[in-house]
């Protein structure tokens, strides 16, 4: 039996019971006239904001009678408000992850088709890679704007006190913690206290130790959390864990207060996005050098981690046609290049020459050089299994003796889930 | 007589040091509230079974003076005795008094008899005791009926009432009254005045009474202190001081309607207060040095007398049983109170003359009796 | 027209002034519960359409140990919360003397009043951070390991019930502050002389004037510590994996971070139930008291 009532009320009744104003976050939506765009976006780093802020008064400029609000917000709580804004206030343009993260809404009827779009503006040909990405039954419902790429950031100070180069094997990576272990020094910071840095281990080592087939057969809920090779990826995570590898105590700290050990040599290496260069000052910078994730085993081919996000135009936009209008604005090659400079990370186009000073080089590099690539935990696989997956990698993080227990669990709530 | 009534009670413990012997002794007492000096060096003895009234308008320190001898209050200077003990360290729940205040101050969460079992079971009583006791006291002011009612559900009389049960329910050495009576209307007053006067002699025990209203010290007290501006005017018995005032300010303060005062000048075996306006002396005058002066008179201590000054009837107030005319002579005014009816209208002339047995002589500057 | 409305002013007046608070009332507080009581039969995303299932999400939820996880830290948050009403009475009663200093030393202690509980949240969080915080630096000042509170799946609830009673502490000393300031002062008076002194003289005089005071204390304290969550979002989001997690939050978790308003529907109707009985309890207890005249 299925019933339809009207969203906005049930939404709001959802929250009302206890605590209405901790779960609702609506944006403003002002008022303005002619023409008016709003745009909601998490992309609120201080660099993406300023190329954000120039794209919009180059737009403007160009678009006499165009007002167009920007709402920034962080990305954290983006995360807890797009639902409700999507449903109770959509702007015209919204910032978002792709892959599952999209298909959520998507599913939901909350993203607008936007097909013709690729045709229409010639982007078909230099977005192609990332088209799978934002596409659902078919139908493309975002554009991708930059994606970026997962993997250790180091300080090179410390590595070169320690008298090490950056591994190329797990083994390999395994000495050097051991030796900056000896040496005082934590190994591999990191702060799980908001989960989602905490995935990146688990991606990794379950894609290289037993393949990327199996990891999206995880994702799409097929394969079982209590499955032998799960319980591998487990055992060889389980060795950095007990050695005290990592930080301690790290669920005290979000992902953004485990940077500070890395950058004062605390600690030798942080596995992370190119946010941890984003949120250090342009000198502390220079000391933090990037390899990729090691081979784990050499018979399964080294499948990164490529995460892509995008905007699209919510359903409930009121001037959806401007909205389009901005993206194809923005997917201009010299526009969609600054927007990514700002992040550090790489623009959604092959034909754009990247700086190669840049990181988003590297980044590249690293993309060339996979087999393959699956996004993230929390953009692949269903919201619910990733919040709950995410608190059982933090729980096997600090007590890695549960892990039977943790596993178990896991694999109930993937059967509810996906059955 | 007194022992006997005490007796019948059966409150105080016959092993008591003090028995009997409850005199109050204030001795050169201040206070000061910061820069404030409410109590300016004030001693008055009390005797035991004493019924003495506190009395001054308000401000003059007569509830700060009635609160250093509760011990609600440090004293700056001075020193305060009950009996033969020096008080002024010792806690009000020590000095053994009790208090009735303005508000009555009933404990609002407790019925009638918790309110007036509070200090004895606090004092470790015997349940059975403090039962007797409070029945007794009940008993005394009519509150029988009431005691498992809460404060709330009662009159203003009654809860009058309370206060006093709660205080001799304690059976203290001193009873300790802060203007009981002011929040009562009028015909109450007039009823529980009569009845705390009875009980006081009844009971025989110290009693301090503070009030604004001289007609309540006037009735009540055995001695009256009259206060103001923190010292004290004049300490007497209450015809003392309605016949003899040591001041102007008693004088004025004493009986009502208050005393007629005249400014003028005494000369010549008479008083005059301007233009034509001669009123005779004292009979006692006759030592009475001459000059400026201010000349008082009681409005009752006029009779109407061809011999009299001649005055201009402004105001007339007939009660019934007596007439107050207000009248005018010269530049001055005052009253007139005739224990009869008194044929007079506004703005007709009559003679009146004060009588020269109960007229006084005041210095113009100090206020001080000169007569 | 004018003539019914004079015909009949004395019941329709009422009515005209009861109209807006009734129907305020009901819009915004009933309407909400009975919307959300309804939802928690549903198996529903927020958005899309809801299928019915009956009681399965309280199936589920009974069976989670998560939900006893909650429920223990609900628990825990009112016994402790409850410090609140009497840590304020007591420096109420320390902060109410008549000096002029105490308005400087009144005003410091209003502090957790006027910040957000977010920033009450942040503040705390680093006062706590194992490395850089101020409980860290003196643990390590005095020879002692530096301990992670919030890390520490046993002492984390009560870690945030710490920064939690802080700011509750404030509320409450305001409430008894303004109680006190309105205490009778001859009331007092009579129980001096009546032989109450300090203890005695607290517990029979002072407390009894205070009793409508402590109440809406108690009650506010109580409703607080139930539905506290902000904290919670803020200085641990319910971690280290869900051992921090209170019934509110685990509403909100389930509801916007896992797409279930059906689940967390009925989570919060469980909340519903509990803060119904208790106040149910609450308002018995004192009704009685006040029907014994008091």
């Amino acid at each position: 039996m299925t019933l339809s009532l009207p969203r906005r009320a049930l939404l709001m009744g959802a929250g009302a019971l206890a605590l209405a104003c901790g779960v609702l976050h609506p944006f403003a939506t002002p008022a303005v006239a002619q023409e008016t765009l709003v745009i909601n976006t998490d992309r609120s780093g201080a660099g993406q904001k300023a190329a954000m802020n120039k794209i919009v008064a180059d737009f403007e400029a160009a678009n006499p009678g165009v007002k167009v609000t920007v709402n920034y917000s962080d990305v954290e709580s983006y995360k807890t408000s797009i639902r409700n804004f999507l449903v109770a206030s959509p702007p015209d343009v919204a910032f978002w992850f792709t892959g599952a993260r999209m298909r959520a809404f998507t599913k939901r009827d909350l993203f607008a088709d936007m097909s013709g779009f690729y045709e229409q503006n010639k982007l078909e040909k230099p977005m192609q890679p990332f088209l799978a990405a934002v596409t659902d039954n078919g139908k493309q419902y975002m554009m991708p704007t930059n994606f970026n790429t997962w993997g250790f950031f180091y300080n090179k100070e410390v590595f070169s006190k320690l008298g090490v180069e950056p591994p190329k094997t797990w083994d390999e990576l395994m000495a050097i913690a051991e030796k900056a272990k000896a040496a005082g020094i934590v190994p591999f910071t990191i702060g799980t206290r908001d989960l989602w840095a905490n995935a990146l281990w688990f991606d990794y080592l379950t894609k290289r130790i037993n393949g990327l087939d199996f990891y999206m057969g995880l994702m799409n809920g097929t394969e079982s959390y209590t499955d032998p090779r799960i319980k591998k990826v487990f055992d060889t995570w389980r060795v950095p864990i007990e050695k005290g590898y990592f930080l301690d105590n790290a669920s005290s700290y979000g992902w953004q207060e485990a940077i500070p050990f890395l950058a004062q040599g605390k600690a030798a290496m942080y596995l992370l996005g190119p946010y941890v260069l984003t949120s250090l000052p342009e000198e502390a910078r220079k000391n933090i050098g990037f390899f990729p994730f090691p081979t784990v085993d050499p018979s399964v081919p080294n499948i990164e981690q490529v995460s892509i996000n995008g905007v699209g135009i919510p359903k409930g936009a009121k001037n959806k046609e401007l909205a389009l209008k901005f993206l194809a604005f923005l997917a201009q090659p010299e526009n969609l290049s600054a927007f990514a400079k700002g992040g550090s990370v790489v623009p959604a186009r092959t034909d754009i020459q990247i700086d190669p000073n840049d990181f988003a080089s590297v980044q590249m590099e690293q993309v060339r050089n996979s087999a393959g690539s699956s996004q993230f935990y929390d953009r692949d696989t269903d919201p619910e299994m990733a919040q709950q997956g995410m608190k059982g990698f933090q729980e096997f993080l600090a007590k890695p003796d549960r892990e039977d227990a943790i596993l178990q669990r896991l694999d109930a709530t993937r059967k509810r889930i996906f059955n | 007589m007194e022992a006997q009534c005490r007796a019948c009670l059966g409150w105080r413990t016959q092993d008591r040091e003090t028995l009997f012997m409850a005199s109050v002794t204030i001795r050169d007492v201040h206070k000061k509230f910061g820069e404030a000096h409410i109590l300016r060096g004030v001693s008055v003895d009390i005797a035991d079974g004493e019924f003495v009234i506190l009395v001054g308008p308000s401000g003059c320190g007569k509830s700060t003076l009635l609160r250093t001898i509760a011990g609600l209050e440090r004293t700056t200077a001075g020193e305060i005795r009950i009996g033969e003990r020096v008080v002024n360290d010792v806690s009000p729940k020590d000095r053994d008094i009790a208090m009735v205040f303005q508000s009555y101050a009933l404990y609002p969460h407790m019925s009638i008899y918790e309110n007036m079992a509070f200090a004895l079971s606090l004092r470790g009583e015997p349940k059975e005791e403090v039962r007797q006791r409070v029945e007794r006291a009940a008993q005394i002011l009519g509150l029988m009926p009431l005691l498992e009612r809460y404060p709330r559900q009662l009159s203003g009389g009654q809860r009058q009432r309370v206060a006093m049960g709660r205080a001799i329910v304690r059976d203290p050495q001193v009873f300790l009254f802060d203007e009981p009576l002011s929040n009562l209307d009028a015909k109450l007053r007039v009823a529980m005045r009569a009845e705390i006067k009875e009980l006081q002699q009844r009971l025989q025990t110290t009693t301090v009474y503070v009030t604004h209203d001289q007609i309540e010290a006037m009735t009540m007290a055995d001695k009256i202190v009259v206060m103001r501006d923190g010292v004290i005017e004049q300490i007497g018995a209450p015809l003392d001081l309605y016949d003899r005032p040591d001041n102007q300010f008693v004088a004025g303060f004493i009986g009502s309607p208050s005393m007629n005062f005249l400014e003028g000048r005494f000369e010549n075996g008479a008083f005059r207060a301007g233009e034509g306006v001669v009123l005779p002396a004292g009979k006692q005058w006759k030592a009475t040095p001459e000059g400026d002066a201010v000349y008082g008179v009681r409005p009752e201590h006029f009779r109407i007398d061809e011999a009299g000054i001649e005055v201009t009837a402004v105001v007339v107030e007939p009660t019934g049983s007596e007439t107050e005319v207000l009248v005018r002579v010269g530049g001055a005014e005052f009253n007139c109170l005739f224990r009869s009816r008194v044929p007079v209208r506004a703005g007709e002339r009559i003679r009146v003359l004060p009588d020269a047995d109960q007229v006084h002589l005041f210095d113009r500057t100090t206020g001080r009796r000169v007569s | 027209m004018l003539r019914i409305w004079r015909q009949n002013q004395s019941w329709l007046t009422p009515l005209v002034l009861l109209f807006l608070p009734l129907a305020l009332f009901l819009m915004m507080i009933v309407w909400p519960i009975i919307q959300s009581i309804v939802i928690s039969f549903y198996e529903w995303d927020g958005t899309g359409p809801a299928t019915f299932i009956g009681l399965d999400n309280y199936r589920e939820l009974f069976a989670d140990p998560q939900f006893f996880t909650s429920l223990k830290n609900n628990i825990i948050w009112i016994a402790l919360f409850l410090l609140a009403p009497v840590f304020g009475l007591g420096l109420a009663l320390f902060l109410n003397q008549p000096l002029g200093e105490m308005r400087i030393v009144k005003s410091v202690f209003f502090i957790p009043l006027v910040l957000a509980n977010v920033i009450i949240g942040v503040v705390f969080t680093w006062f706590y951070d194992p490395t850089f915080g101020i409980l860290a630096i003196v643990m390590r000042f005095f020879g002692f390991e530096p301990f992670a509170i919030l890390s520490d799946e046993h002492f984390v609830t009560f870690g945030i019930v710490f920064a939690a009673l802080w700011a509750q502490t404030a509320f409450c000393l305001v409430l008894f502050l303004a109680g006190l300031s309105q205490l009778d002062g001859e009331l007092i008076a009579a129980g001096r002389i009546d032989g109450a002194s300090g203890w005695t003289l607290l517990r029979h005089i002072v407390l009894p004037q205070l009793r409508a005071v402590s109440f809406v204390a108690t009650i506010i304290t109580v409703i607080g510590s139930l539905r506290n969550f902000d904290l919670i979002a803020v200085m641990t989001q319910g971690g280290p994996y869900g051992s921090s997690t209170v019934l509110a939050y685990q509403m909100y978790d389930a509801t916007i971070f896992s797409y279930r308003a059906g689940y967390g529907a009925a989570i919060a109707t469980v909340l519903f139930l509990i803060m119904s009985i208790y106040i149910a309890f609450f308002l018995r207890h004192t009704l009685r008291r006040e029907q014994r005249g008091a």
